[in-house]
């Protein structure tokens, strides 16, 4: 618990939690526009700005984003923090004269007029980004961003093109606090969306929430049953209650990153398809042996390789580790980085530290692997049984620098590691 | 040959043969090839010396040596003839063949080419005696002139990797550390953290992976030390990188450099592939058991990344964005694990620091800030270029004795220091001695060392106005005070520089800086009000003199000036009316001129023209 002054009242607050959450949570009202609780902080539009002080020196911060602290003494509506405000929402309403949320907030504040100048005085977006957020970390479609940037910054989708990124699950327009955002069903019908072109997937479909649906309205949700019993079981949006994305990002389980998003075989490799091709790299697990390696040998660009043929080999000394490939394919890329330094696959096992791209016919092979709960069970059991021996690292290692530690003990129970990692291998 | 350096002590004696093959009395003429010297035709008089001593058949005896930027970008191309270190100075492929034959001959000197005193009008034969150089203290940027960048004999022929070799063999990670910090070296980016107490943090903060990263995103207009540093020296940097490597324990690191310098790019690659190939980068450098490798990496254009977090966005490949930084970059930064960035001029100091000890390098400066600092001298100076000076020495000395002063005789006005978000110092702090802590009170920085200096001709407004245009088109746009509160800063100064100033335009002007002083994200934002709080603070009567009576007193915006012909000084040489685009100005030859003021386009080109003062501006 961490214990602080807000204005003027001692309170207690936990660890981690940031400025903004622990004064809503004391009943202490901050204007935000950019915040909300299920998506990352930005941090932009600044509206949260508070006064803090921590041994004599004062600061302006945003408390949204700003992680508290023992001792510092928070002012949430001093008068420069009024004044902080005020002006911002004079600036944002000579942007967007017209949004609600703005003038509500004004009227809030106690102001008149506006000494700025308004460029379009039909401009809605306040460039809060929540759609942005949105689409990213609850639908995990990437289908819009900022482009541009400075006083020409927008919100767009890639290239301003109608894309089939976009699964037309309505987030956006949603979360959008002044409804800058308007479904367009007439362009989102001509948007090719499944693999013929003609047919067209269900949104929740895309959106991984049910198996498989092909939309028989033409995109007409308000006219679908299906969609009328989503929204009524899990309001206020279904986006926003079951939030997919969120369960597509790595978690650490027993000090080991695990990646609940892809695929995984016996030998600890990690498989994830891609548009023709499969990319393959070392699990949270297995990548400990990439600390201890002298050397990386993978195949070369180009070459075909048959199922249970070798596609990579770590080596430190005279020892060994194989791995094989459960598919056939074609080499399309390897990773020069990890080559040059084989601790990039411990570093970061499932972003810069892959080890090879294979183009190959046979994805359903990989759908049959370790996957989604069942992969996190198999994968948590392993964890356990590794953890003693790195904790045993940890502790021991605290006079030498940890990692030459660990890398050192890694090298003298390799063969021990091994056994424990690989029991299940053919 | 390059030789593959498996140990410390391969090094030194490689050193030692390299020192022993090289007289240091043998001719060797240098041509100063930094961007610069380039643009004044430097290669077109390298190629000249190449050619011409393949002629002459002295090519075993002279040597041609293509250097980094020497400083004096004013007068490029710059050549030194070596061991004498005489200095010519605008050379051109044609005096090569003169050269040439004075230095076979082992003397003599060309007059024509050395530099001239301004009012003694004497000659001046060797660069240190030069008053240019004289006042300078060259110790991170001297060895630009006489080693080739390309070559990483040369550097290590002058000792380079020794500080490398020191670290590695007889001090630890923390000695390294409190070495650092006991210079009291400070970050030569703008920030001025202390760089030992970073190093600290980032060694001890955890996490899988440490990264070092060099900033070499120099977005300052007219600010270019980064880019010759880089060009002219780029093992320094890499020495310097190297040794926060082992410090830190870091395996990778980036040089995160713009696109737009395409010879430090080349440079830099060129020096990491050799330091590669002789072992000093890679697995397991000289047998430390140290792994670094550096990259370099691009930037696509933007200013805002030459702000540590945006820098990192774009390294990662999203878009260069800054975010908050209350949990700091060397806890969680590049990659969400521990990162620590410096600027190009901060590592060029680490090597230097392990060499000489600290009681060396703490004995320049000032109390607060300590060691060296470059300068880009630009704008309305008779010297234009890179200078290197201890902290702390005044602006008078940086723009007079080593900047030569003003041209024309015009009269100081001010000068801008720190960039487009620094401040603007008037006449009356031209004794400020120069460090991080005093231009700071007075309300500019340091910056990155850009200074700009500006004489009576320059409008105070304007240049505000100018700034504050650069920043808006250079604002990322995230956060609402920099991306409308610049947008509107500058619709409010056009609107001054126009005649359209309105009665509360400077007080509004306050508040919107007051607001994006405290509240904008990052530190563009919160440095952007600068030009104009500081011309505020210092020629507040030109903004009132703009709003209140509708005049530029500089003579300077073009919407509150008029051109005019004085009848009696006018000579009716034609000189005005020849150069005037818009055939605005009529008369016969031998007889006094007119001006249509309806044509005219304002443009100054009839009043830098003639020399009888007879077009008048009012």
């Amino acid at each position: 618990m961490v214990s602080l002054t807000i204005n003027g009242k001692k309170v207690r607050g936990s660890e981690g939690s940031t400025l903004l959450e622990l004064c809503r949570e004391k009943g202490i009202s901050i204007p935000t526009l950019c915040y909300h609780p299920d998506l990352s902080p930005q941090g932009s539009c600044r509206l949260c700005t508070v006064e803090v002080f921590k041994d004599g020196k004062r600061r302006m911060v945003t408390a949204c984003n700003f992680p508290i602290q023992s001792g510092i003494e928070v002012w949430t509506h001093s008068s420069p923090v009024l004044r902080v405000r005020r002006l911002l929402i004079e600036l944002l309403l000579a942007r967007c004269p017209e949004a609600n949320v703005l003038q509500t907030l004004a009227r809030e504040l106690g102001m008149e007029g506006n000494r700025f100048y308004t460029k379009d005085p039909k401009e809605r977006c306040i460039l809060c980004g929540l759609c942005i957020r949105t689409c990213r970390e609850i639908v995990g479609a990437n289908a819009i961003g900022f482009s541009q940037r400075g006083t020409a910054k927008k919100v767009s989708t890639p290239f301003e093109v109608d894309s089939d990124q976009c699964i037309a699950c309505g987030a956006c327009e949603f979360i959008c606090p002044t409804g800058a955002i308007q479904m367009e069903m007439d362009r989102i019908r001509k948007i090719k969306t499944s693999d013929t072109g003609m047919k067209r997937y269900c949104r929740y479909m895309r959106l991984g929430l049910i198996d498989f649906m092909i939309c028989s309205n033409g995109f007409e949700c308000w006219r679908c049953e299906l969609d009328q019993r989503m929204e009524d079981q899990f309001p206020p949006h279904p986006v926003f209650a079951l939030k997919p994305a969120k369960k597509r990002i790595p978690l650490e389980i027993e000090s080991f990153i695990f990646h609940p998003d892809l695929f995984y075989d016996d030998q600890h490799l990690w498989f994830k398809p891609m548009d023709s091709w499969i990319k393959v790299g070392l699990d949270g697990l297995s990548s400990v042996f990439a600390l201890a390696a002298d050397s990386i040998w993978l195949p070369s660009e180009g070459e075909h390789i048959r199922e249970g043929e070798e596609i990579a080999q770590f080596i430190q000394e005279d020892k060994k580790l194989i791995f094989i490939s459960p598919i056939t394919g074609k080499v399309l890329g390897i990773n020069r980085d990890i080559l040059e330094s084989p601790s990039l696959a411990w570093r970061d096992p499932y972003h810069r530290g892959w080890l090879l791209m294979i183009q190959s016919e046979e994805k359903e092979k990989i759908y049959r692997l370790y996957s989604g709960e069942r992969a996190k069970e198999w994968f948590t059991e392993r964890a356990k049984e590794m953890k003693p021996i790195l904790k045993d690292l940890e502790e021991t290692g605290a006079s030498k620098d940890r990692e030459v530690w660990r890398k050192e003990e890694i090298q003298k129970k390799w063969i021990f590691l091994t056994r424990i990692l690989f029991s299940n291998k053919p | 040959m390059s030789p593959h350096l498996k140990t410390i002590s391969e090094l030194r004696s490689f050193r030692e043969n390299l020192k022993r093959s090289r007289d240091p009395r043998s001719p060797c003429i240098t041509v100063c090839s930094g961007t610069g010297c380039q643009a004044c035709g430097a290669l077109e008089v390298l190629e000249a010396f190449r050619e011409k001593i393949r002629e002459m058949g002295v090519n075993q005896e002279i040597e041609i040596r293509a250097t980094g930027c020497h400083g004096f970008c004013e007068r490029g191309p710059l050549v030194v003839i070596r061991p004498q270190k005489i200095c010519y100075m605008n050379v051109s492929p044609e005096d090569v063949s003169e050269i040439l034959h004075q230095v076979a001959k082992g003397g003599g000197v060309i007059e024509r080419l050395l530099y001239q005193d301004p009012m003694t009008k004497q000659r001046i034969l060797y660069e240190e005696e030069i008053p240019f150089y004289k006042f300078q203290r060259r110790i991170v940027f001297g060895s630009n002139g006489e080693i080739d960048p390309t070559n990483i004999d040369d550097y290590i022929g002058i000792g380079g990797y020794q500080a490398l070799e020191k670290v590695l063999s007889t001090m630890t990670p923390e000695e390294v550390i409190q070495t650092i910090k006991a210079s009291g070296l400070r970050g030569r980016g703008g920030g001025g953290f202390p760089t030992g107490i970073k190093w600290e943090a980032c060694r001890r903060a955890k996490g899988r992976e440490k990264f070092i990263i060099c900033n070499a995103d120099e977005g300052d207009p007219g600010a270019y030390m980064d880019r010759s540093l880089l060009e002219g020296n780029p093992h320094s940097v890499i020495e310097g990188m190297l040794i926060g490597a082992y410090a830190i324990g870091s395996e990778e690191g980036y040089v995160y450099v713009r696109n737009e310098y395409p010879l430090a790019v080349s440079n830099l690659s060129c020096a990491i592939d050799q330091a590669r190939a002789y072992g000093l980068l890679g697995r397991n450098i000289l047998s430390s058991g140290l792994n670094f490798q550096i990259k370099i990496n691009r930037g696509g254009g933007a200013f805002v990344c030459g702000e540590s977090t945006a820098l990192m966005a774009s390294l990662e490949g999203r878009v260069g964005e800054p975010r908050a930084k209350y949990i700091h970059t060397v806890e969680q930064g590049l990659w969400n694990q521990p990162s620590n960035l410096n600027n190009v001029e901060t590592w060029a100091n680490i090597p230097l620091i392990i060499n000489r000890g600290v009681e060396w390098y703490s004995s320049i400066g000032t109390e607060g800030s300590k060691g060296t600092k470059i300068f880009s001298l630009v704008g309305k100076i008779n010297h234009t270029g890179l200078v290197e000076v201890p902290m702390g020495m005044t602006l008078r000395q940086i723009i007079f004795d080593i900047g030569g002063g003003i041209p024309k005789n015009k009269r100081f006005k001010a000068v801008q220091t720190g960039g487009p978000s620094g401040g603007c110092l008037p006449e009356a702090l031209l004794d400020l001695p120069v460090d991080f802590d005093r231009l700071q009170e007075a309300g500019s920085m340091m910056g990155s060392g850009g200074m700009i200096v500006m004489d009576e001709d320059n409008c105070m407004v304007d240049m505000a106005r100018y700034f504050v245009q650069f920043l808006e088109e250079e604002s990322c746009g995230k956060c609402t005070p920099c991306r409308e509160g610049l947008y509107q800063m500058g619709r409010i100064l056009n609107r001054i520089c126009r005649g359209e100033g309105r009665e509360g335009d400077i007080e509004l002007l306050e508040d919107l800086s007051l607001v994006m002083l405290e509240s904008s994200l990052c530190g563009l934002g919160l440095t952007a009000p600068n030009p104009v709080l500081s011309t505020l603070r210092y020629f507040r009567d030109e903004y009132e003199a703009h709003i209140q009576e509708r005049r530029c007193p500089a003579k300077f915006c073009r919407e509150l000036i008029s051109f005019s012909i004085h009848p009696e000084k006018c000579t009716g040489c034609g000189a005005c009316a020849k150069v005037c685009p818009a055939q605005a100005i009529t008369g016969e030859r031998k007889k006094v001129h007119l001006l249509e003021s309806q044509k005219c386009v304002k443009c100054r080109a009839c009043f830098e023209a003639c020399k009888f003062d007879a077009v008048i501006i009012s």
